[in-house]
Order: structure tokens, then sequence, then C-alpha cells
């Protein structure tokens, strides 16, 4: 089990208002200042809020079931249907296991998880922006081992003819390609960089109940 | 009608044998990596009750990921060709992953949990 101090989310729904965001996560997905309006409701409610979102675990099976229900939970809180939401939730289990399982094994290692909000024209959403039938972009960076030559494996199941071929894995890949509109891997110096894009069927609600948008 | 319950490190079922067949409920809402060892354990045990077909009832069941796929695969292995594994009740995001997969194919898949022979058939 690992300690609760490894596992932070950034940008998460909490009812302390946290120091503000900007600046508090890494890579492009960076919110402006505007972003954060502690008056109006004293609640940060991440993704909703500011349409992207950090979580960062330790590797192991029951770590990632909780990384997973805190993702979840934030998505709900965007406007995805139920059939988006298990979409989301199965890739990001997929691409996870196979961290926890392929990356790092035994020993574990940190993961970070990204959700990013897209608008239709793949544009990252701000604040009081809901676009129609948006995408989520899902980013998965670890700093195991790196996956064989040529990425993750393409789409295609194992034999199934029963009752000599039932297979019990070497689903995962497949699953992801099905689900995903997008998917890039890559070895950035000694961590692996799995992004996943999935479109989905509900308008995005970013910032809902705010007229405020952000500064260009 | 036989209730008894197993309570497994992760994985809680209920059984029945029911004139349809041993009918194992998942009381988990997840057949997940974290969990995929426990059920297919707490299935085995619970298969030790009368009655064929095994009918697994996923109606609590809110999620599954390839490795709890893997592991009702496993189930229907151990249950052997005597004793055939039917689903039943699973839930849109359940089914998704068995359709993609194409193991829906494999398995007898009810809407409901069968409560006769015939429709267990």
């Amino acid at each position: 089990m690992v300690a609760g101090g490894h596992s932070t989310m950034t940008a998460q729904g909490t009812d302390d208002p946290p120091p503000r965001p900007a600046g508090s996560l890494t890579g492009t997905a960076r919110p402006g200042p505007d972003a954060w309006d502690a008056t109006e409701t004293g609640t940060l409610r991440g993704l909703a809020v500011h349409g992207h979102l950090r979580r960062q675990f330790l590797s192991s099976d029951r770590e990632t079931r909780a990384a997973l229900a805190d993702l979840c939970g934030q998505l709900a809180l965007v406007g995805l249907d139920e059939d988006d939401l298990g979409t989301l939730e199965l890739i990001l289990a997929e691409a996870l296991n196979n961290v926890t399982e392929h990356a790092y094994g035994p020993e574990g290692g940190p993961v970070e998880v990204s959700l990013i909000l897209l608008d239709g024209a793949g544009n990252e959403t701000h604040v009081g922006s809901s676009g129609p039938n948006g995408r989520v972009l899902c980013e998965v960076r670890d700093y195991g081992r790196p996956m064989p030559p040529g990425g993750p494996p393409g789409p295609g199941l194992p034999l199934i003819a029963p009752p000599d071929h039932l297979p019990e894995g070497g689903f995962g890949w497949h699953i992801i390609r099905c689900l995903v509109s997008e998917l890039t891997y890559e070895r950035l110096g000694n961590s692996n960089r799995l992004r996943m894009e999935v479109d989905v069927n509900q308008p995005l609600s970013i910032g809902s109940g705010k007229s405020l948008a952000l500064g260009a | 009608v036989d209730n008894l319950k197993c309570r497994g490190q992760a994985m809680e079922l209920s059984t029945d044998t029911t004139e349809a067949g041993l009918v194992i409920r998942v009381l988990d809402s997840r057949i997940d990596a974290a969990s995929a060892i426990e059920f297919k354990e707490a299935v085995r045990h619970a298969a030790t009750a009368p009655g064929s077909p095994v009918i697994l009832d996923l109606s609590r069941v809110g999620f599954i990921d390839s490795s709890g796929l893997g592991a009702v695969v496993a189930v229907l292995k151990l249950l052997g060709p005597e004793r055939p594994l039917h689903l039943a009740s699973a839930q849109p995001n359940v089914a998704k992953v068995f359709r993609l997969t194409r193991m829906d194919s494999i398995f007898t898949i009810h809407d409901t949990v069968p409560t006769s022979l015939r429709a267990a058939g």
C-alpha cells in the first residue's frame, strides 16, 4: 500500500481553496489567472473549472483504482454521459494497468495522468466555453521501461476458438484502439508518454455557471 | 433456495441454486486488475455449490477491465464443458468490454437472470 502522501491531485475539487493554480501545472495545460475565482463558490472544481487536471500516484493496482475514482469523479462534473465516462475509465484503466504491469513491474514507480478537455477543433478549452462534441485528451506518463520498438501493439485480438483457444489476456491495446480517435506514444528521455484522445457525445461544460472568459 | 455468502479479500459473492442453475451474483461493483485474482478464487469456491449452468449475475458490476474479463474467461475454463458459464444482467459499460473483444460470442448472455431451465437453456 502506498502512503497517501505520495498521491497528489492538482486542481482537484476540494473545499479548501488551494493556492492559485497558475504555474502549478506543467506542459501546455495551464490556466490563465482568471480561471480561478475562489470568491464565487469558494470551491475549486478542478477539471470542470479549468478544463484540465493532473493526478499523480505510485503504480499499483490499488492506487490505479483510487486514481480512476478521482479522475472519473472529476470527469462526471463536466457533463459527460455514462457511455463516455465508461469509455474514459476503461482506456485509462488499460493504460495504467499496462504501466503497472510492464513499465514498472513489482518495484513500482511514479505515474502521472493528465486530462485535458479539447473543443471540437482540438483546441484547449477555456473557462466559459462549451463547444459541441469535444474531445478529452488523456496523457499517461511514467518513468519505467520503454515500450517495445514500434510502440503499443496494433489492433487485433488473440485467437478466440473454443474450447482450445480461450485467451485470458491480450485484450488491452485492442480495447484502447477501438475507443480512441488518436493514440500516440513517445519515449521522452527516461519517460514514456502515452496520449489518447476520445471523442465524447456530449458538449463539455467548463466553468459552468460563469460567464467569465479567459483573456487571450 | 440455498443462499450463502463468500467473503474474499476483495470480492463478495452470493449464490443461489435455482431451477435455472447456480446463480452467482457479484456483489462488488468492479472486476478489475485489483480484484481479478480474488474474483476467480471466490467464484471457484462459490461454484462448489450444485447447479448447472452457472449463471454469473453481473447486475451490480459497473466496471470491468481486460484483467477482469480474463478472470471471467478463466472461470469459464475451470468450470469445464460439463458446466457452462452464462452471464446475466450486464450493465452497458460491462457489455461493451465483452462486445469489443468479441468475447460475447463465447458466452450465453442473458438480459436478466433466467428463472427457469428453459430460459437458461
